[in-house]
């Protein structure tokens, strides 16, 4: 067995070392460019932010594998054949993947360090390594679970259980205990100052409290457990869960003891042991490492729970599961009038792929500012973590999706009669289709976010707005990039950031003094190069005859708009105006998206 | 279709060559229209790679593929236009229910038959709301023949339509199915591993073998001209018997079985005295195609 899973993980490796290594790759550039350039044109939000998505990214393509269809997400099913036994086939997946989020979380780590070094020459504000090895690691595990629950489950039923798994871990973690503490402390406090007495009882409460609230949720995960694992190993899951649950609360009931002591006996408390500042120290200090254990305990319980299901479930067809949206606006006409080819194609390529970042994307930006938004104390720290969230639902979306949308088709649509410019013309209105509204509240979403960390004046608001409105406009670009191009994306994203970070560099050494217009000199060396491939792809995809003079013209049109552009951000004068122009440049670069897939469409056709 | 050729397929010197792996080589084939036409050939012998060029989802590296007279590379939605496929891979988008792939499908053909595809639907048992992915192999293997059939393709192109299919509906309604589309007047190009099953069907055969053609005959001429004759030699000889035109011979000592192509009186004259004929009977496609081919490894093991 030990052989098998070392090889396991060898094929890992052998997947995914490149995109560690890239992601460690890019996140060093990212250092190094802070240093470099000092950070100047970096707001904290944007550069953690930034960082963070990076680091997201990474985690999606490290659950990326191969199958018969291609690059999927779900769970190998091949490797249900191999002498390994499920938990030891979950650990070598695990353990490696554990393994890289280390090492980029590290990295991570490293540019928090030297931005809060270099920004504020005070790091106390940086997150720890701890603290980032432990949201990574754990968000690492319950990616898993959601992948092997991906394999067995509809999208949304596996949300639903991830939900079911959270409601756990809240209850398990005395998080209800927790919220009904709170709520009784201020009747508490007026009770004590009336009756000391009240103060016993509070101890009693606090320690009785935690432990009701937080039993049933352990019966109830003890119950799913006794339900789906073999009854060997059910006591000792079960062990092991109450151990998990009651580790977080040692270092209370060790305090309470004392206080409980001197209860039993008819003795005033010190103030030592006063409750309240045991139920303060408690909140701060050791509640988190209860969420931490119990996170780690169901997402890894719940990830071989799904494997089993998996693997168990491997010979069996699935029922035919119902649809994940009800397609309210077709109506019967609808369904009986006949579609020409460009609308049948526009329907696929939105049920394919391009339906998935709205339904993603748009519910959980609205959760998110939601939470945002609630009114405790903090709200900046909770405001910054949305925005990172919201980066991360969107690089989910975009990666989960985006690699999927492909200019490879299968034969049974290349085989359909259609022309190359009908496919990309439907393609791009897809594309189009799903990244106009998602990007419009993003637009919104960042100016709510932004007031809701400067809520000092409206003017400052709108000040910063512009500062993050590029990195949103650039978002825009690397949504339709990556659901527009598909694969190709990665290279041509990949390939425009290497230009601008080589000529950057170029610039810097040539004239160190240079380097903060750093842009004024790369952007027109940048259109150039731009400019040559946006001519050789039209005079390709011309030849080819599979491009409209209409796609031409679109592409011309962006490149000229292009080079006014950049003319403009060379003699800028504004702020925060230079920023704009670039992005709004990157973006209308990005049009020669138009000329480049129906010639990938041609050479994937025919090749 | 507007063509003026009397070949629905004419392919002339095509070769494909996948990195040092030769597909095909110098290959030619015309194919009448009209009838049913079988193509087969071992694992990798090409068959596929044929097809695909024909669907112009490969461009011929040498030589030149004209499908209704037309190069369907240059002009794929003229030449797709007339064809129904349905692929070995089986390779239809698992998130689409059967009547939306009907729907889909649809689209893209001015002649498809709503009440044909409804009609093959029902003799398939497919559920309408099922999805695709649901679908066992089987299923889906009709499913995908529904969507090549229902348009009435001029040119029904099946690549190993049996993989997947049970034994009666092999025979019953893909066989039907094949004939009748034949007797339309259109043409089936259909690859397949089970022999005994283009000796049923198929009008015309063409065997393939590491990507040259071998045999390309009508059934009825193949079966002519192919026969299996068991000799025993009356003189004590005890050699392997040879001479033009045999393809394999298979027995030990004095009793021979030969399967050979050409005429059993000149074969007898070639083998000369001292032979009894103990049998000679016509050989099915599957013993002919084990002759050719086992013949081919044999000399080039040699």
């Amino acid at each position: 067995m030990f052989r098998a899973s070392r090889i396991l993980f060898w094929e890992l490796f052998r997947q995914t070392w490149l995109v560690v290594l890239l992601s460690l790759f890019i996140l060093w550039g990212y250092i190094t460019f802070q240093f470099i350039f000092d950070a100047m044109f970096y707001e904290e939000i944007f550069s953690s932010t930034i960082a963070w998505i990076i680091v997201f990214l990474t985690l999606c393509f490290l659950f990326l594998s191969t199958s018969k269809e291609g690059l999927t997400f779900a769970f190998p099913r091949r490797q249900f054949t191999l002498p390994v036994s499920t938990v030891a086939l979950l650990n070598v997946h695990l353990v490696y993947r554990l393994f890289a989020m280390t090492l980029v979380g590290g990295m991570l780590y490293i540019i928090q360090y030297s931005f809060y070094f270099i920004e504020y020459q005070n790091t106390e504000d940086a997150l720890s390594l701890g603290a980032i090895l432990t949201i990574l690691l754990l968000i690492t595990i319950w990616a898993q679970a959601f992948v092997c629950l991906l394999s067995v489950f509809s999208f949304w039923k596996t949300v639903g259980i991830q939900c079911v798994m959270l409601i756990l871990v809240l209850g398990m973690s005395d998080f209800l205990g927790l919220l009904t503490g709170s709520s009784c402390l201020g009747v508490l406090n007026w009770a004590i100052s009336v009756d000391p007495y009240w103060e016993r009882f509070s101890i009693v409460f606090y320690f009785v409290q935690g432990i009701l609230i937080a039993l049933p949720f352990w019966a109830l995960a003890v119950a799913v457990i006794r339900k789906t694992f073999p009854s060997k190993s059910t006591n000792r899951l079960s062990l092991f869960l109450l151990l998990a649950l009651l580790s977080g609360k040692l270092p209370l009931y060790i305090l309470l003891i004392p206080a409980l002591f001197e209860n039993l006996f008819h003795k005033m408390l010190s103030t030592s042991y006063s409750p309240m500042e045991i139920f303060v120290w408690y909140e701060e200090k050791t509640w988190g490492l209860n969420l931490v254990i119990m996170t780690g305990v169901i997402g890894y319980l719940g990830a071989l729970w799904a494997l089993m299901q998996s693997r168990n479930r491997f010979a069996v067809h699935r029922a035919p599961s119902k649809p994940l949206f009800k397609q309210g606006v077709m109506s019967s006409k609808w369904q009986s009038e006949q579609w020409s080819p460009m609308r049948a194609q526009f329907w696929y390529e939105w049920r394919q792929t391009y339906q998935w970042l709205p339904y993603i994307v748009i519910p959980t930006t609205i959760v998110l500012l939601l939470i945002a938004f609630v009114p405790i104390e903090g709200t900046k720290d909770l405001t910054g973590i949305t925005i990172t969230w919201i980066g991360v639902a969107i690089s989910w979306g975009v990666g989960f999706y985006g690699i999927r949308a492909s200019v490879s088709y299968t034969a049974s649509v290349f085989t359909k009669p259609i022309s190359i410019t009908t496919m990309s013309r439907a393609k791009l209105w897809a594309g189009l289709s799903a990244v106009i509204p998602t990007f419009l509240l993003l637009v919104l979403a960042g100016k709510f976010i932004l007031y809701r960390l400067l809520p000092e004046t409206f003017q400052e608001t709108n000040v910063a707005y512009q500062s993050i409105l590029p990195s949103v406009v650039l978002m825009f670009l690397l949504m339709f990039g990556a659901l527009y191009l598909g694969r190709v994306a990665i290279v041509y994203l990949c390939g425009f950031y290497c230009v601008i970070a080589f000529i950057a560099m170029l610039t810097h050494l040539i004239n160190p003094f240079l380097f903060i217009d750093w842009e004024a000199t790369c952007i027109p060396v940048f259109l150039i190069m731009s400019l040559v491939l946006g001519i050789f792809l039209i005079f390709m995809t011309w030849c080819r005859k599979v491009v409209t003079s209409q796609h031409t013209l679109i592409t011309i049109g962006a490149v000229l708009c292009a080079m006014l552009l950049a003319v403009l951000t060379v003699y800028r004068n504004s702020c925060f105006s230079e920023y704009v122009f670039l992005n709004l440049f990157v973006l209308l670069s990005n049009t020669f998206a138009l000329a480049w897939v129906p010639l990938m469409l041609h050479r994937q056709r025919h090749r | 279709m507007d063509t003026v050729s009397d070949y629905v397929v004419e392919v002339e010197g095509l070769g494909r060559r996948f990195k040092r792996t030769v597909a095909l080589e110098g290959f030619s084939l015309k194919i009448p229209r009209g009838g049913v036409f079988g193509l087969v050939g071992e694992n990798g012998a090409g068959k596929t790679t044929l097809i695909k060029h024909l669907l112009g989802l490969y461009k011929a590296e040498q030589g030149t593929v004209r499908v209704f007279g037309l190069d369907p590379v240059q002009e794929p939605e003229k030449v797709l236009g007339g064809i129904g496929y349905l692929s070995e891979d089986r390779d239809l988008p698992g998130w689409m229910k059967v009547k939306e792939l009907m729907r889909y499908t649809a689209a893209f053909y001015p002649k498809w038959d709503p009440e044909y595809a409804e009609k093959l639907r029902q003799v398939f048992e497919l559920d309408p709301k099922a999805k695709l992915r649901t679908l066992s192999r089987g299923q889906l293997a009709k499913a995908g023949l529904l969507a090549a059939l229902a348009h009435r393709p001029d040119l029904l192109l099946l690549d190993e339509p049996s993989s997947g299919l049970d034994p009666v509906v092999r025979r019953e309604i893909l066989s039907a199915i094949i004939r009748t589309v034949a007797d339309e007047g259109r043409t089936v190009l259909f690859s397949s591993h089970l022999l005994d099953e283009v000796e049923r069907v198929a009008d015309r055969v063409a065997m393939i073998h590491q990507g040259k053609l071998v045999l390309d005959a009508p059934m009825e001429e193949i079966k002519d001209t192919h026969h299996r004759m068991t000799i025993r030699y009356t003189n004590g000889q005890t050699a392997k018997p040879d001479f033009p035109g045999m393809l394999s011979c298979q027995g030990r000592g004095n009793e021979w079985t030969i399967v050979f192509q050409g005429n059993v009186n000149a074969a007898k004259e070639h083998l000369g005295n001292g032979i009894e004929i103990l049998q000679v009977e016509s050989p099915s496609l599957e013993e002919i195609f084990v002759a050719r081919v086992g013949r081919s490894i044999s000399i080039e093991e040699d």
